[in-house]
């Protein structure tokens, strides 16, 4: 059940780090198993997701370092992976590939900013306590985010909403 | 302005299709499954060794503050003595060499080697 509950804002938090949708899945996976696995070092069960996003960060910038170990050490290519993606639907698929381009070319605070608003639904304020910023900073972040993903994406691309 | 518009991610979220995410669910079941295992066969003394840290950390700072509290008594006695001495040591030369001229030339040290009867 919590799984289920999280596993898109803990999604978002990874793949804000790693900007690899694959990795971003391996990450989460390993992290709720870390976190049930330690569910009583959770002390106040009222502040679980801050504590479940530490994992879930933690795991995934040791992957990433691990992942830049592997990659100057073999060299693998970025398609690999992309043949292995779960998505079903292609045309999905591809568009996620394409997102997940645009994505890669912001910082990783941009990334799990934009990823955490416009895909999980986050407000400034959640955003700022969750990765100790101001909301100022976060609303300015969200949109430096936005226009360059604009500008790498075309605005045909992206469907944009006319409510916030 | 554009910027103030959400984009649209969600070709990205991975709840959806409801169908992929079931696997997800499913992968993450399977993976935990050892760990849920764990939790529900853990034992008082499983118990106890899982918190082995954190009571070595409490009995750690217990030690800390007994040694704080143990120097600051210590310390405060070794300062009385300190007191008392310096009282003694100025009651002494003023008794023995009362005011005048002959307690400018006359140190405390030449009164404990007895320069002064000398």
């Amino acid at each position: 059940m919590l799984v289920r509950r999280y596993y898109r804002t803990a999604f978002a938090v990874a793949l804000g780090v790693l900007g690899n949708r694959q990795d971003a899945e391996d990450v989460v996976q390993d992290a709720f198993v870390k976190a049930i696995d330690r569910l009583e070092d959770c002390r106040e069960p009222a502040k679980f997701v801050q504590w479940m996003l530490v994992i879930v960060r933690n795991r995934a910038l040791s992957h990433r370092t691990y992942r830049k170990i592997r990659e100057t050490s073999e060299l693998l290519p970025e398609i690999a992976e992309a043949d292995d993606s779960p998505f079903v639907d292609a045309a999905r698929s591809e568009l996620a590939d394409t997102l997940q381009s645009a994505l890669a070319t912001l910082s990783k605070v941009q990334r799990e900013i934009v990823l955490l608003h416009d895909m999980d639904g986050w407000t400034h304020k959640d955003i700022a306590d969750s990765l100790g910023i101001t909301e100022v900073r976060s609303r300015q972040h969200l949109f430096v985010a936005r226009k360059l993903l604009r500008e790498r994406l075309g605005p045909s691309l992206l469907r944009e909403y006319s409510h916030e | 302005m554009n910027e103030e518009l959400p984009t649209d991610l969600s070709a990205l979220d991975p709840t959806q299709p409801p169908l992929a995410f079931a696997r997800r669910l499913a992968a993450v079941r399977t993976a935990a499954a050892g760990a849920l295992r764990r939790r529900r066969t853990r034992t008082p003394l499983a118990m106890v060794a899982y918190w082995r840290a954190p009571l070595l950390a409490a009995l750690f700072l217990v030690m800390l503050v007994s040694a704080a509290l143990f120097r600051s008594v210590q310390g405060g006695t070794g300062i009385d003595a300190v007191g008392t001495d310096e009282v003694a040591d100025a009651l002494l030369v003023s008794a023995v060499l009362g005011d005048g001229d002959d307690a400018q030339s006359t140190s405390p040290a030449d009164i404990l080697l007895g320069g002064y009867e000398q």
